[in-house]
């Protein structure tokens, strides 16, 4: 257990610093004088060892102290707004976070049970049903879903509003950034009303995202448990006279959990792309909507942190799964690639 | 005597064969099949079957609704947008661009794809474990964000955003045949040819290859689906296509504006874009239990 943690360790450190070469070589692939796109101007007065970076000769001294710069928070400035890019992103990054985790969330608290109930009536009508309109769901363009939930729910109907993250005339103080946390530690009139107004905005978002999630994790789940079911030691359980819920919560449910999670992992860089196509349409102040911003303003520096930032996390959150799925399951081992 | 002996029927039908006996055993893949079909012909002829050009504006027929609405009109059946150009011209040519595109874009990842997938299968120790873990990597990153540096540096285009795709497409198809050679590698048939003397290449080519094919046009068309939404998103968020191109993405971007009074701009497009994803979806899950189905009996 100890040697997978270790590894898997190893394996986020090492890609990490990939990805921070690659930001940092960004900065001479984009057009223009590599030391602007990465500081984002000139001369920026409060961060001095990026731009000591930027005066070095030796790019292997650079990258060394562009490394230490990322540490303390000096990630340039950028070229639209000349704001510090660290603080732009901090605002911003809760706020998808937020989006993904409601939306992961519900798609995982409706997708695995009606996944176990598709599986267990495997071939019968419902999971036909099932099956059908999962498949229907995930062929769903998100940004055409999301569009069509405006025309009909925004304005065809005007039940919930289309954009934004919370109606102007409440302000909140900055906090955590997660709106529904902020609205209640902040300490203002209405604010049950808040909460209202900010859990309406939040409706439409999270459910285009998670409808696609949704169906992925039906039929990833259904698929599981259709397996297990097949297996020789369900048989033998039900020859030794078992009850049906006895070998339900016994050996299919636990068995047919254990491929889920490495699934997840998987589903995370298909969930991210969806969460900022969503965030562009529905105008959601996060990273996703800030970074097509960013590329439409060619705005170089901001591309470069945005992207080691997202896709930072996105290889942690993946590794760190990977790695829960292998100390829970230790059979199946992915560092059997040297050894084969 | 009977003429017919039962007991020495001659023909035995070929996998192939059996996969397609097994396929046709779904109605829904069936079905799904055609509908892909129609879209291809659509591709293919549409431009033909069309009077009008796609970008060719109208100044004096903006914004008419399809036909079968009161004020629609029978010379544009499914209206036209805001600047006057007819939309079912527009949807053949965006069917003909984004299908095109997308099945160009699989098939080249899909040999770039098989090939670093039969190096890593074949490489064992330190080679191999790096070439994955890359790999690896590169799959976890979204293809959104591959797109963004592309465009970053390159500029937009379709042909960049069908690199950017191609690039996010390619660890699918090395890991499916990394997998599948790995496995194979270890089975008696290999290990056979191996002692007759067969070189690597020779086993890939003469033994592994023919048993592959139908793994990889099951991946592969799923891979279409996939490349069809990217595409279309990428050119709805204005980084691939551009607006001169009568792409589906790009429509619906352009449609927006006019969304309130005319939802058929963005509608239509996207029914176009959902159609061909179902049915290529249907298809590739008809393939993939028509081939299990075949392995298992």
């Amino acid at each position: 257990m100890i040697t997978t943690l270790i590894r898997y360790f190893n394996l986020i450190c090492l890609t990490l610093l990939v990805l921070v070469l690659l930001s940092f070589s960004l900065a001479f692939f984009f057009p223009g004088d590599s030391a602007v796109n990465l500081l984002g101007a000139a001369q920026i007065a409060d961060q001095p060892l990026l731009s000591q970076a930027v005066n070095q000769s030796n790019v292997l001294v650079q990258f060394w102290y562009y490394v230490q710069a990322l540490f303390n928070g000096q990630w340039g400035v950028s070229f639209a707004t000349g704001k510090p890019l660290y603080e732009d992103i901090m605002q911003l990054f809760p706020a998808t976070l937020e989006l993904s985790l409601y939306a992961v969330t519900l798609a995982l608290v409706f997708g695995i049970p009606l996944g176990f109930v598709s599986g267990l009536q495997y071939r019968k009508k419902i999971d036909h049903a099932f099956m059908s309109s999962s498949m229907v769901m995930y062929s769903f363009p998100v940004f055409w879903l999301a569009l069509i939930l405006i025309l009909l729910v925004s304005l065809q109907a005007q039940w919930l509003p289309m954009s934004g993250r919370l109606s102007l005339l409440y302000d909140i103080p900055h906090a955590t950034g997660f709106i529904l946390v902020d609205i209640a530690l902040s300490d203002i009139a209405n604010k049950q009303y808040a909460f209202h107004d900010a859990i309406s905005h939040l409706i439409l978002p999270t459910l285009s995202v998670s409808f696609i999630a949704f169906a992925v994790f039906l039929r990833s789940t259904r698929r599981s448990v259709v397996d297990v079911v097949s297996t020789e030691y369900i048989k033998s359980a039900q020859t030794r006279g078992l009850t049906a819920s006895n070998i339900f919560f016994k050996h299919i449910l636990r068995n047919a959990l254990l491929p889920v999670l490495p699934l997840l992992a998987v589903q995370i860089s298909t969930l991210v792309t969806n969460v900022m196509i969503v965030e562009t349409i529905f105008s959601w102040p996060g990273i996703g909507d800030w970074l097509i911003q960013a590329i439409y303003e060619r705005d170089y520096p901001a591309i470069r942190t945005g992207i080691m930032l997202v896709a930072m996390i996105v290889v942690v959150f993946t590794l760190s799964l990977e790695c829960l799925s292998q100390l829970i399951d230790p059979t199946r081992d992915r560092f059997a690639y040297a050894r084969r | 005597m009977l003429d017919v002996n039962l007991y020495d029927e001659e023909h035995h039908p070929s996998p192939l064969q059996a996969t397609w006996h097994e396929f046709k055993q779904s109605h829904i893949a069936v079905t799904g099949l055609l509908i892909l079909g129609i879209f291809v012909i659509i591709a293919l002829l549409g431009p033909l079957l069309s009077p009008y050009d796609p970008s060719t504006q109208h100044t004096n027929t903006l914004l008419i609704p399809p036909a079968w609405d009161d004020n629609g009109s029978i010379l544009h059946v499914l209206g036209t947008d805001a600047l006057g150009r007819d939309m079912l011209t527009r949807l053949f040519y965006g069917t003909q661009i984004t299908l095109f595109a997308s099945i160009f874009t699989v098939f080249v990842a899909l040999m770039i794809g098989m090939l670093l997938g039969v190096i890593a299968g074949m490489a064992s120790g330190l080679r191999s474990s790096f070439v994955n873990h890359i790999l690896d990597i590169l799959m976890l990153t979204p293809t959104l964000l591959i797109a963004i540096i592309i465009v970053a540096i390159l500029g937009t285009g379709l042909t960049n955003a069908m690199m950017a795709i191609g690039l996010a497409l390619i660890p699918r198809f090395v890991h499916v045949t990394r997998d599948f050679v790995r496995q194979e590698m270890n089975k008696d048939y290999i290990k056979i040819a191996r002692l007759d003397g067969a070189s690597q290449r020779q086993l890939f080519v003469t033994n592994i290859l023919p048993n592959m094919v139908e793994l990889l046009i099951v991946h592969g068309s799923l891979a279409i689906s996939v490349a069809i939404l990217d595409i279309s998103a990428l050119g709805f968020l204005k980084l691939g296509t551009q607006t001169l191109q009568p792409e589906l993405g790009v429509m619906i971007a352009e449609g927006l504006s006019t969304a309130y009074i005319a939802p058929w701009n963005i509608l239509l497009p996207g029914l176009g874009i959902f159609l061909m994803v179902l049915s290529i979806n249907i298809v590739g899950d008809g393939l993939r239990s028509a081939l299990r189905n075949r392995l298992t009996h």
